[in-house]
């Protein structure tokens, strides 16, 4: 761990400590006429024993759902990664995405050390002493409102330090950017409770769940946590089990495991939902809930005889459907593909207002007091593109996200981003963004970083770097409060931490005091670390419907294209997720579980649109929509 | 660097304590009551004629745990508590020979390895097979059968030998497998396949 940079090869630096392991002895085993060596520490690395892993606690950061993780150490390398029993997300569990995260820090693909664009267009190393030097050049020259900043989703200190430090540099452009940040839920929230937030739902509670086509066993919210509360849930319990029917035009694994399986037309989600609802208030399925002259003007129009036709789901089953969903606990989710499509928003408020009027907020579905900032809409990143195509920013830092892959090209990102002068990324990986920056200072890998995450209210956990840099990385944090000094003023001085890791401490020194824990901070710090984070309850609010509610009954769904066309239904991968772990073999070779293909990209057609069309499994087919086109294979 | 510093200067208080004969419950790198063995090493060594392979320092196991009885544990640290018995770190050479045997030749080329902050190539002498596994801590801690009776170092000696008079190590057992169930059969441990291949 310490010297391994002494001019010698890590691998067989690695092979020969494990003396009794390495070695790549002979089979005949026993002869001396190979040369294998042994090559000792300079100095023993403090508190490690060669042959005895260490584990230390820390956060995943492979999606935002934030498990806790413990992190097996061996000889200072990172070795497997595995979920930590106390963290109340993770319990002990962990995604396949979590486990491959091991391969997002040794892998070969990392940006190795600051890169800048030189005058031919390619990328070439400079020092962290030029990079930093030429950030804050640009900086001092730059105006603060013509400096923007795009981030990932980050709930925790780095998020306040983000924040902080473009106040300093007067700049209030920074655009927090997750596409799968679950916009339309919150947007839904916003539009039938009046409240920024997505809700909490409880599946350890709900004895009876309506998914309109959240895939929470794989990708949507925090999957780890849904998994395993549902099965609690769902299983055999008081003389009875639970109940899932799952509604997706798609089947997925989340659908497989459903109950029962309703497929309606792609787009209609929200029209199935507002069918039951209808039901529940025309039959008085649930006790009535305040406001109901509100809900009975947004749920007029949508009786099951005038949805039936248009989501091709029958009236009785919308009829049994209301039934089943009041006879128990029960949690209506929006999200996944049906979230995915022109409709999202108002297929996300209709599933909040068939929450409300089976009396399930504030039960099942709770609405905390998120932490963190809130994650940019698309309108406001499309704001940022309008922006840079006008010449109007100097400076664009991007961390933590990549646009240009994850945007329509109908949304110019790539070319508006050329407009800005100097562009400056963080990315670990050479991705589209980074390929069109003019300075990369690489961020370590979340294994090799201090900092901490808020996965939801109450719940603080801490990422702590269990091994040395395996590059010439830097912390984000750490730069940014470099340049920050440099550039002196104002925002030298607001900011006393010299570290990203002392601005952390500082925050978790607040922390303390808010949770009244009167011990010395050391003790509490030492404890946060070996624990992985500080958990305790959230703080939920209570919510009431808002009179924007009515906007329901003007929304009209989305519908399918009525020609010829199909509708494609784009999900993000249980593996790959939206293509972030497209680089990790480990997830590449994982089978999809509904299709079983491996270390491929492929498209699904029903085998009776197939048959109509004659397209057999393993064509080549091309796909083209309005901002894109490309070409896939059949299965 | 002042890390390393640091820890050389730790090196050579502990090994100071121990020449003062501290109470100190570790392994005393020199024997407690300060006599010197009955085994005396050859000050002149055809070192051609030396089995084992050549080292590229010639270290001499038979005056450092032969003459001066020095535990083996004071280097191979790790050997009671971990499956690899540990290697000695350059620092732990450096905790007696930054005063210790300046003049010869050998010693001059630890603290050239050291000044360049160049760690040792050593040659591995016993190797066991990928597909084995040798638990040095099951082995050093075992009081199965006829181990009982032994102290650490004649434990020790059972597979690598008298290396208390090696003035260069090399392989004393087989380390085949007939070896290894000899052994386990006689001292009545297990001889279960999972016990090695795992």
């Amino acid at each position: 761990m310490t010297d391994g940079s002494n001019g010698m090869n890590r691998r067989r630096f690695l092979k020969v400590l494990g003396v009794t392991s390495g070695g790549a002895a002979a089979m005949s085993g026993c002869t001396s006429d190979r040369v294998e060596q042994l090559i000792p520490y300079l100095v023993p690395p403090e508190g490690q024993v060669p042959g005895i892993a260490t584990w230390y606690a820390s956060t995943c950061r492979e999606c935002p759902a934030g498990c806790g993780i413990h992190v097996r150490v061996r000889e200072g390398r990172a070795v497997k990664v595995e979920g930590n029993p106390g963290s109340p997300v993770s319990e002990g569990r962990l995604c396949s995405r979590g486990q491959a995260a091991l391969q997002g820090l040794y892998n070969p693909d990392r940006i190795r050390q600051p890169m800048a664009r030189t005058a031919e267009g390619s990328f070439a190393p400079v020092t962290w002493e030029d990079a930093i030097a030429q950030v804050t050049d640009r900086l001092a020259g730059a105006a603060g409102d013509r400096v923007r900043f795009i981030s990932g989703l980050e709930r925790g200190t780095f998020d306040r330090l983000l924040d902080e430090w473009l106040s300093a540099l007067e700049s209030n452009g920074r655009i927090a950017f997750e596409p799968l940040a679950h916009e339309a839920v919150r947007a839904a929230s916003r539009m039938v409770f009046g409240v920024d937030a997505i809700p909490h739902y409880d599946f350890a509670a709900g004895r009876y769940v309506l998914s309109f086509g959240a895939d929470f066993l794989e990708t949507w919210g925090s999957p780890v946590e849904q998994a395993r509360s549902f099965a609690a849930s769902h299983g055999y319990r008081d003389g009875q089990m639970g109940r899932y029917v799952h509604i997706e035009p798609r089947m997925s694994m989340t659908a497989m495991s459903a109950d029962e399986w309703i497929a309606p037309t792609p787009g209609s989600e929200g029209l199935v939902v507002l069918g039951i609802a209808h039901v529940i208030v025309r039959d008085g399925l649930a006790p009535a809930q305040p406001d109901l002259a509100r809900v009975r003007r947004a749920l007029d129009g949508f009786a099951p005889e005038s949805v039936t036709g248009r989501t091709g789901v029958s009236i009785d089953a919308l009829e049994r459907l209301a039934r089943e969903f009041t006879e128990q606990a029960s949690i209506a989710l929006p999200g996944g593909v049906g979230a995915q499509h022109a409709g999202a928003h108002w297929t996300a408020a209709a599933a909040a207002l068939l929450n409300y009027v089976a009396g399930n907020v504030n039960r099942t579905v709770r609405y905390e007091r998120e932490p963190g900032s809130v994650p940019s809409s698309y309108a406001e990143l499309g704001q940022l593109v309008e922006s840079m195509r006008n010449v109007g920013v100097d400076v664009l830092f991007v961390h933590g996200a990549n646009p240009v892959h994850a945007t329509p090209p109908s949304l110019g990102f790539a070319e508006a981003m050329r407009q800005v002068g100097f562009k400056v990324s963080f990315a670990r990986f050479l991705d589209e963004t980074a390929s069109e920056c003019d300075l990369i200072l690489p961020d370590h890998d979340p294994l090799e970083q201090w900092s901490d995450y808020q996965p939801r209210s109450g719940v603080h956990a801490l990422q702590q770097p269990v091994m040395q840099p395996v590059f010439d990385t830097r912390q984000t944090g750490d730069v940014l409060l470099d340049v920050a000094r440099r550039l002196g003023g104002q925002s030298a001085a607001r900011f006393s931490a010299g570290t990203f890791k002392e601005y952390l401490e500082a925050a978790w020194q607040q922390l303390q005091r808010e949770q009244r824990d009167r011990r010395p901070f050391t003790l509490f710090w030492t404890e946060a670390l070996q624990q992985g984070g500080v958990w305790s309850e959230g703080t939920t609010r209570s919510v009431r419907l808002a009179s924007t509610v009515e906007q329901l009954a003007q929304a009209e769904p989305w519908s399918a294209p009525q020609d010829d066309a199909l509708t494609l239904v784009a999900y993000p991968s249980m593996a790959l997720y939206d293509g972030r772990g497209a680089n990790r073999p480990w997830l590449q070779e994982l089978p999809d579980p509904v299709t079983k293909i491996t270390w491929s990209t492929w498209v699904e057609l029903h085998p009776e649109t197939a048959a109509e069309r004659g397209i057999a499994e393993g064509d080549i087919v091309e796909v083209t929509s309005a901002g894109a086109h490309g070409l896939w294979p059949i299965c | 660097m002042r890390a390393l510093g640091t820890a050389g200067s730790l090196t050579i208080l502990m090994a100071l304590t121990a020449l003062i004969g501290g109470c100190r419950e570790e392994p005393s790198p020199f024997s407690t009551d300060g006599a010197l063995a009955d085994y005396e090493p050859p000050l002149d060594l055809d070192t051609a004629g030396l089995p084992g392979p050549v080292q590229p320092i010639l270290y001499r196991h038979d005056i450092h745990a032969g003459q001066y009885e020095m535990d083996c544990r004071y280097c191979h640290f790790s050997a009671e508590v971990s499956f690899n018995p540990g290697l000695p770190t350059v620092s732990t050479c450096m905790g007696c020979h930054i005063i210790a045997g300046t003049a010869n030749p050998e010693v001059q080329k630890i603290r050239e390895y050291w000044n360049e902050r160049r760690p040792i190539e050593w040659i591995e002498v016993h190797t066991m097979a990928p597909f084995v596994r040798f638990p040095h801590n099951r082995h050093v801690v075992s009081d199965s059968g006829s181990f009982g009776e032994l102290s650490i170092v004649e434990k020790c000696e059972q597979c690598h030998g008298p290396v208390r008079e090696m003035p260069q190590v090399y392989q004393y057992a087989s380390l085949k497998m007939g070896w290894c169930i000899t052994c386990h059969e006689s001292e009545e441990v297990s001889t279960d396949c999972t016990v090695c291949h795992y």
